[in-house]
């Protein structure tokens, strides 16, 4: 291939177009919506601004709090708590179910808006994401004018706060988005990074849970000060090879790279019911909705899949999860359905059913769309028909804008 | 019980018997029981599907049976030094001691008063065939089985017999195989059940290139085969197994005849480029008493050859999966392979020129869409 000087990207003039392994510094963005269910429930719904909002359900539910506002954590309301604790708390909090569809919709706007400043993007959740934007600082800026022009445009284009970090690495970089929420944009130096996690509590390092934490508390190491200070050598022989990862990670030092989010491996969905049921029917029919909302994401992806798996977990919490190959690759909702049906019927003892879940493994990208013929199954034109018009009238009318019978809602 | 048997015997007789205890079976398995009497050593397992039982000669000085767990055994008897492994377990108690050359191994087992007793064969019909003409049969036919869960009756192998004709098919709807052979069987009842795929490849497996005869029983829910000391017996699949010749097609428009590895080498060609998309695609292209075989991507590269070849009829142009056509010309054992084609997006029949009548396989085209 021909280069021309005039042709060549900007960000190689300086010459620091050099492998990862070798290159400069490198800086990291570390994106966190503030209360971001919460907060998109308020920017939709004007009433509700100001007021403690808590998403995840009603009251009386079962189920946990998923996000709730600011003004909801004063009350003490916190993420992953149960929803009775949530009312007991905060009895004239605001309820909400949660709308799933929506914060995705955001949230890929929000992807939107930071990939326009590096390819290096690594979604962690849908409300978080890495920025590697090492080579962008030619092109944009320094990379905390980088931060502050994103949080810029996502309030004025999404109208949601965000809290931002900047650092030399992504330990860093999550650590910083943290300091200064709601709102904050928090700027980590290499040199002073030792420095300014040291008084942090031993819980901010990556990989330390309660149980661990327990551990290290026990042997008087409270911060992240006091495994600084540590003899690398007597943690590893203490923690094992975790160890020695904590060490570096309290002095500040990692190494991951940020990386684009990987290939799809499988596609799922699940639903808990409101009330177990043992009644094959419902159960069915859920099941078909199910298959037809991964037989929508596989369409919209472009992916086929030939492993369908099925997740049962009865009242008592036990959980199966079984599986079948199909003959060929396949992304019609109803190849998935008969699949999960069979494991289904196969597997189900009749006790209540609390869960169930429909997958789709052993993706494979459509490429070259050639049809391997059958002698006994009609070509699937028809059924490949009827889920182009689905999906075209969700496209138009929304995703609930047209479903099969059977399901019942 | 009190015991010497050789320890290569012990070996195959334990690997033999041990294929059920795989944990791919949804059943829990039982584990291996071992029985000594009457001069042999007896080794039988069972699953839900299938038991496998293996007798060996052995010296037996006192008799007695134990069932061990899984595969201990096989893996304690491959690791022994000598060539003869003495058994011996202590009157009332269940622990199998073996003892070769200067090692001696414990084993913990379990009484073998509940071990589940084989199945009884109320035997419809007996037939035998020698062993190397079974697995020529078998290899011919296996590889069309079906592993699609959803249709199980294809997962398995249809064994016909009528007087004096012994015919094996499976089929997956994208390729199919059908095979004859002659069989001696004074007074046999005609048969027709479907056997299970993975019995049909444990026999497979057992085969060996020779004249010794297996024999075949068939009951009212189960097929018994015996080949030499193992005895295989395995339920039969439910359920009406579809009639083939219903989709033999009676009408070809294009016939091209070639020497198998020489398409089979083409297809490999083909194969190292098509790896794009859900199926590895070859077009074959028929014209002029020339075949173009070539594959393409957009990631890797394009192959292309074109060589003159025997052929009549029409111009063909069609594609394939190089995995399933590849299956369907290897079979081919004997001979060139005569592939008689009905259209393009109609299926392709495989016939050797050597045993035209005896075999033929079916293999459906892919269609671009």
């Amino acid at each position: 291939m021909r280069r021309d000087k005039i042709s060549r990207p900007l960000c190689c003039e300086k010459q620091n177009f050099t492998s990862p392994l070798l290159s400069a510094p490198r800086v990291i963005i570390h994106l966190d919506m503030d209360a971001f269910f919460a907060a998109v429930e308020q920017l939709d719904f004007p009433e509700l601004r100001g007021k403690p909002v808590i998403v995840g359900g009603a009251p009386n539910e079962r189920g946990v709090v998923s996000t709730c506002s600011y003004e909801a954590r004063k009350f003490g309301v916190r993420s992953a708590m149960s929803l009775t604790e949530a009312y007991r708390r905060c009895p004239q909090g605001i309820f909400v179910r949660g709308r799933g569809a929506r914060y995705r919709t955001i949230s890929e706007q929000l992807l939107d808006i930071m990939a326009a400043y590096s390819p290096l993007l690594e979604p962690v959740s849908i409300d978080e994401a890495f920025l590697d934007v090492t080579q962008s600082q030619n092109l944009f800026g320094e990379a905390p004018v980088i931060a502050r022009t994103i949080q810029a445009r996502v309030k004025s284009e999404l109208g949601l706060s965000c809290s931002l970090g900047v650092a030399p690495n992504k330990f860093l970089a999550k650590l910083a988005s943290d300091l200064k929420k709601p709102g904050g944009l928090v700027i980590i130096e290499r040199d002073t990074a030792r420095a300014t996690i040291a008084p942090l509590p031993i819980e901010r390092i990556w990989g330390v849970g309660p149980k661990t934490a327990e551990q290290l508390r026990r042997q008087g190491l409270m911060t992240i000060g006091d495994i600084q200070n540590c003899d690398p050598a007597l943690l590893a022989r203490r923690l094992g090879v975790h160890g020695h990862d904590l060490y570096r990670l309290a002095c500040g030092e990692d190494d991951r790279p940020v990386a684009n989010r990987e290939d799809t491996k499988s596609v799922g969905h699940e639903h808990t019911f409101d009330i177990d049921t043992a009644e094959l029917e419902a159960v069915k029919s859920t099941l078909l909705s199910l298959a037809a909302k991964v037989g929508r994401r596989l369409r919209k992806k472009k992916l086929r899949g030939k492993v369908v798996q099925l997740k049962l977990r009865y009242l008592d919490f036990t959980t199966y999860t079984r599986q079948c190959a199909l003959n060929a690759h396949t992304d019609l909702d109803h190849d998935i359905y008969r699949a999960a049906v069979k494991l289904l019927c196969d597997h189900f003892d009749g006790r209540p059913v609390r869960l169930i879940g429909v997958s789709m493994s052993q993706l494979c990208g459509l490429g070259e769309a050639a049809a391997q013929l059958s002698l006994f199954d009609a070509p699937p034109e028809k059924a490949q028909k009827l889920a182009r018009v689905m999906d075209a009238i969700k496209e138009k009318h929304g995703e609930k804008s047209i479903t099969y019978a059977k399901v019942k809602e | 019980m009190r015991a010497t048997a050789n320890r290569d015997d012990l070996i195959f007789a334990a690997g033999a018997a041990g294929r059920t205890l795989t944990s791919k079976t949804s059943s829990t398995p039982q584990g291996l029981r071992l029985t000594a009497e009457d001069g042999s050593l007896c080794l039988t397992s069972i699953d839900n599907e299938m038991a496998i039982t293996c007798r060996i000669p052995a010296q037996v000085i006192e008799p007695g049976a134990l069932v061990l767990p899984s595969k201990l055994l096989a893996e304690a008897v491959r690791r022994f030094p000598g060539l003869d492994v003495d058994l011996e377990i202590l009157e009332g108690r269940y622990t199998l001691t073996l003892r070769s050359g200067f090692s001696e191994l414990d084993l913990l087992g379990m009484p073998a008063t509940n071990f589940s007793e084989l199945p009884e064969i109320d035997s419809l019909s007996t037939i035998s065939i020698p062993e190397q003409a079974l697995r020529s049969m078998l290899r011919q036919t296996s590889f069309a089985l079906s592993s699609d869960d959803m249709r199980p009756i294809l997962t398995g192998m249809l064994w016909s017999y009528s007087p004096g004709k012994l015919r094996l098919v499976a089929a997956d709807g994208f390729k199919v195989a059908s095979r004859t052979e002659n069989v001696d069987a004074a007074g046999a009842q005609p048969f027709r059940v479907v056997v299970p795929g993975r019995t049909v490849h444990e026999i497979e497996r057992l085969l060996g290139d020779n004249d010794n005869m297996v024999e075949i029983a068939i009951g009212r829910n189960h097929i018994l085969f015996q080949v030499q000391d193992t005895v295989i017996i395995s339920r039969l699949l439910e359920g009406n197994y579809i009639d083939v010749d219903r989709f033999l097609p009676t009408t070809f428009v294009t016939y091209l005849t070639v020497k198998p590895k020489a398409l089979i080498d083409a297809l490999e060609r083909s194969a190292v480029v098509a790896k794009d998309g859900l199926i590895a695609t070859v077009r074959l292209h028929l014209r002029d008493g020339r075949l173009v075989v070539r594959a393409q991507s957009a990631e890797y590269g394009k192959h292309f050859e074109e060589w003159p070849v025997e052929m009549r009829g029409e111009e063909m142009d069609i594609l394939f999966n190089i995995r399933v056509l590849g299956e369907i010309v290897k079979s081919i054992d004997e001979g060139d392979i005569e592939l008689s084609f009905t259209g393009q997006h109609g299926p392709c029949i495989g016939r050797s020129t050597t045993h035209p009548d005896n075999y033929w396989s079916l293999v459906m085209p892919v269609r671009l869409s």
